[in-house]
């Protein structure tokens, strides 16, 4: 059981890491516009068919 | 012709894609010369190197992105375009040499209308940090909120001693980012809420939550040495997630409602032509460039770009956008013509005598917008019962730890019981519930057409006593159309299709309202086109002209009195054949065919109706009568000024909603205690108003009464269940059986049940 307590803050580091990757993806913008990008994706399949 | 475009340009994929869609893009009149009205947006002034941004009027569906975003590899001027559909703009990146009316053009020409965005970006950089940090803030108190709850888990699944020191710990180390980053939103609102105490005598809701979050905390703190009691930790983490993503949630979609209104100039024109002295040329100008005293040329269906005098004879406007007056304006020589009217007749010159931020209607539209600041906001349902809730709180606990001391409790004792009593009773429910249900009935409105601008609406418009709206526009089509057109007996032989057939040929040759109206009435019954002669303009008004050697005579008549007709006529026209009247046909403003409905169903719920407007005596008397609106609340030939007096003069007395399209209502919205604007000549009006339609006529307005209370009343019955729980909480507090266990179980569910409550009725 005492990996415990090697465990439990490296799955926070984990959690950390992510939370991370997560302001950063805010900070970069991604989160502004959630309605064109599921849009632009048909529209780019469609251009590739052509 | 959009077709054809769109053909040339190898784009028939557009086609392939929307072919099951009924979708047939309304085929705008493409302008003889596009580029002209756009030159101007070149002389402007704006940095471009970080991409110019156009509002896009007309955008719907997945075709418009795609066909927006083609727009780079067809129009050499831009290097990338990128649309949001949600906001409607564009941010296009030039070329170095790229120009920004050759892409308005390009727009224009596939159907959209175009606005250049002319404002500074940072206004709309300091939302998108303020968006991007509570964002983040919410990520962060999610992340540590679910890592609190496992460690929590553990603890009441029985981990004790060592191990349950340990996780003590840790869930203290993950609670302090929690309680003083998380809940810092809390602490400021609570603070300013203390500060402004004695001028609103109302505490926010945030007072009692942050109370309850500190006092939870400083309980557990107190109780850390004693290894059977848990800390709160895990039960104070979740109200602080829960109660920020239910406002997260309702920010996002108040800013949806009102965004891209902000920095709209649809008043103006994008150009002006402004005439040269040196080289007696017409120059395009951006409006806001011209200078008192220039003199400017308008063409025909075009606004007119600032406040002048008419050089010209004579010219026709419409000038309905600032009087509310539906019927077209002829203006003489000398005569003053204001900005954001619309030039019916053919080309005028004017000199200006006041331009840019000095034109009336912008004096009209900045004065609403210190109305509309100073309304005053209204202290909402919700707040009061966080009021009463906390002092009654404060009261128990006091009177407790007297009746404590007096039974013979420990004083230790006492005081937990008290600390719970405090955490457990923290309204959260309360601000998780009523947040959501306000975001779920704008949602639920939003489908519909209703689009609130602020969530205090909702409980305002419970009060409204009465409606007042405006005729032009609003009631009425606001067009000039032909009410009815019948041949009369003594026509004798004549056929019909021929009388139809004089009238829109003689009718053809001219550029007057009235007779355009005419011709496109008549266009429907295919007329064949006649030869005529001798065509001449009568000095008393109409025409007169020779058709297979008969007279034939088309002319207002000045006689006619309003003979109580069920519409608002304003005009009658006779035809006559070598002087026999053989036709009559009637002129006016119609009225919507959904009026009236709404109107009855507005009157059952027991709303006094009445009418405001600009328009003449004559005309609003007839559309109420015909409305059954009774005629004392009809006031007519308002300006807009007195519009917003009048609204002053009876709210003293009057809840009361305006409801207006035009410029001429803008005060008048921002003055009334709920505006509602509906789409008509400009949507600048559009940013005083509290909720805005997005379809014309009023069959959307009883539905708001409808939608408000339906959500008026899950807040309330939420409130209920919130006080139940509290009680609930309270007794269990007092009587000494509140672990942080219990508090774990009781506060979720009580947020659960009013999650699935508020759903369950506002959802679908």
């Amino acid at each position: 059981m005492d990996i415990l307590y090697f465990l439990i803050p490296l799955a926070l580091l984990i959690t950390g890491f992510f939370f991370g990757i997560f302001a950063w993806s805010v900070k970069n913008k991604q989160f502004e516009d959630l309605d064109t990008p599921p849009y632009r994706i048909l529209n780019e399949t469609e251009r590739e068919q052509k | 012709m959009v077709y054809q475009l769109i053909h040339q340009l190898g784009a028939d994929q557009y086609y392939s894609l929307k072919k099951s869609a009924t979708f047939i893009r309304e085929a705008r009149p493409v302008p003889t010369s596009p580029d002209s009205k756009y030159l101007a947006l070149d002389e402007l002034d704006i940095p471009k190197n970080q991409g110019v941004r156009f509002y896009i009027e007309g955008i719907h569906c997945s075709a418009c992105l795609w066909l927006i975003e083609k727009l780079s590899e067809w129009v050499s001027d831009i290097h990338t375009i990128r649309l949001n559909i949600g906001t409607s703009i564009a941010t296009v990146q030039l070329k170095p040499d790229g120009k920004i009316s050759s892409v308005a053009t390009a727009l224009n020409r596939l159907g959209y209308r175009p606005h250049l965005i002319q404002e500074k970006d940072e206004e709309n950089k300091i939302q998108q940090n303020i968006r991007q940090k509570e964002l983040i803030r919410l990520g962060l108190v999610g992340v540590l909120t679910g890592n609190i709850m496992l460690l929590s888990f553990a603890m009441y699944t029985g981990a004790n001693q060592e191990w349950g020191s340990y996780f003590k710990s840790l869930s203290l180390v993950l609670f302090i980012p929690v309680l003083t980053y998380g809940a810092l939103p809390f602490y400021q609102s609570a603070l300013a809420s203390i500060y402004r105490f004695s001028k609103t005598k109302s505490i926010s809701i945030d007072l009692p939550i942050s109370f309850a979050l500190i006092v939870g905390f400083l309980a557990s703190l107190s109780q850390w040495k004693n290894p059977d009691v848990h800390p709160y930790f895990d039960s104070l983490a979740t109200l602080v997630f829960l109660i920020l993503s239910s406002r997260y949630i309702l920010q996002r979609i108040l800013d949806r409602h009102n965004q891209s209104k902000h920095y709209l100039k649809f008043y103006e024109p994008d150009t002006a032509r402004r005439l040269n002295t040196n080289t007696n040329e017409y120059e395009p100008v951006p409006p806001q460039y011209l200078n008192t005293g220039d003199v400017i040329q308008v063409l025909r269906h075009e606004t007119i770009p600032a406040d002048g005098v008419l050089i010209d004879e004579e010219g026709i406007v419409n000038q309905s956008i600032i009087t509310g007056e539906s019927s077209p304006v002829t203006l003489h020589k000398g005569e003053e013509i204001f900005c954001g009217a619309t030039l019916l007749s053919e080309s005028v010159k004017l000199r200006t005598t006041k331009t840019s931020n000095e034109t009336r209607i912008h004096q009209i539209l900045s004065e609403s917008e210190v109305l509309a600041h100073s309304k005053p906001k209204i202290l909402s349902l919700f707040d009061r019962v966080a009021g009463y809730l906390v002092s009654a709180i404060v009261l128990i606990s006091v009177l407790a730890l007297g009746v404590f001391h007096w039974v013979g409790l420990p004083t230790q004792e006492a005081i937990t019981r008290c600390l719970a009593l405090i955490i457990i009773t923290c309204p959260c429910a309360l601000a998780l519930g009523t947040p959501l249900t306000l975001s779920l009935s704008l949602i639920k409105a939003a489908k519909e057409g209703i689009l609130f601008k602020t969530s205090s609406t909702i409980e305002k418009i419970s009060q409204v006593t009465s409606i007042l709206f405006d005729k032009t526009g609003t009631l009425t089509h606001g067009s000039f159309d032909i009410l009815s057109y019948r041949t009369y007996p003594e026509r004798g032989s004549i056929p019909e299709k021929e009388i139809q057939s004089v009238i829109y040929s003689m009718e053809k040759k001219s550029d007057h309202p009235i007779a355009q109206a005419l011709v496109q009435y008549f266009e429907k019954h295919s007329p064949k086109i006649t030869p005529i002669e001798n065509l001449e303009t009568l000095p008393e008004g109409g025409v007169a002209a020779e058709v297979m050697h008969s007279k034939w005579k088309i002319v207002p008549n000045h006689q006619f009195s309003s003979h109580s007709k069920t519409q608002s006529i304003s005009t009658e026209i006779i035809v006559y054949k070598n002087d026999t009247a053989v036709a009559e046909i009637l002129l006016g403003d119609k009225i919507r065919e959904s009026s009236k409905q709404a109107i009855q169903s507005l009157k059952e719920k027991g709303l006094s109706i009445g009418i405001l407007s600009g328009d003449s005596e004559n005309a609003v008397t007839q559309v109420a009568k015909t409305l059954h609106i009774p005629v004392g609340r009809a006031r007519a030939q308002h300006s807009p000024e007195q519009k917003s007096a009048y609204i002053k003069e009876l709210s003293g007395s009057e809840k009361l909603m305006m409801v207006g399209d035009g410029m001429n209502d803008s005060a008048a919205l921002s003055q009334s205690y709920v505006g509602v604007a509906t789409p008509g000549g400009l949507k600048a009006s559009l940013r005083h108003a509290d909720i805005y339609l997005n379809q014309s006529g009023i069959h959307l307005v009883p539905r708001i009464f409808e939608i408000s209370q339906h959500a008026f009343q899950t807040i309330k019955i939420g409130i209920g269940f919130s006080l139940l729980y509290n009680f609930i909480g309270t007794t269990a507090a007092l009587m000494g059986w509140v672990s942080p266990l219990f508090a774990a179980v009781l506060m979720p569910l009580s947020a659960l049940t009013i999650f699935l409550f508020s759903t369950m009725r506002e959802g679908s």
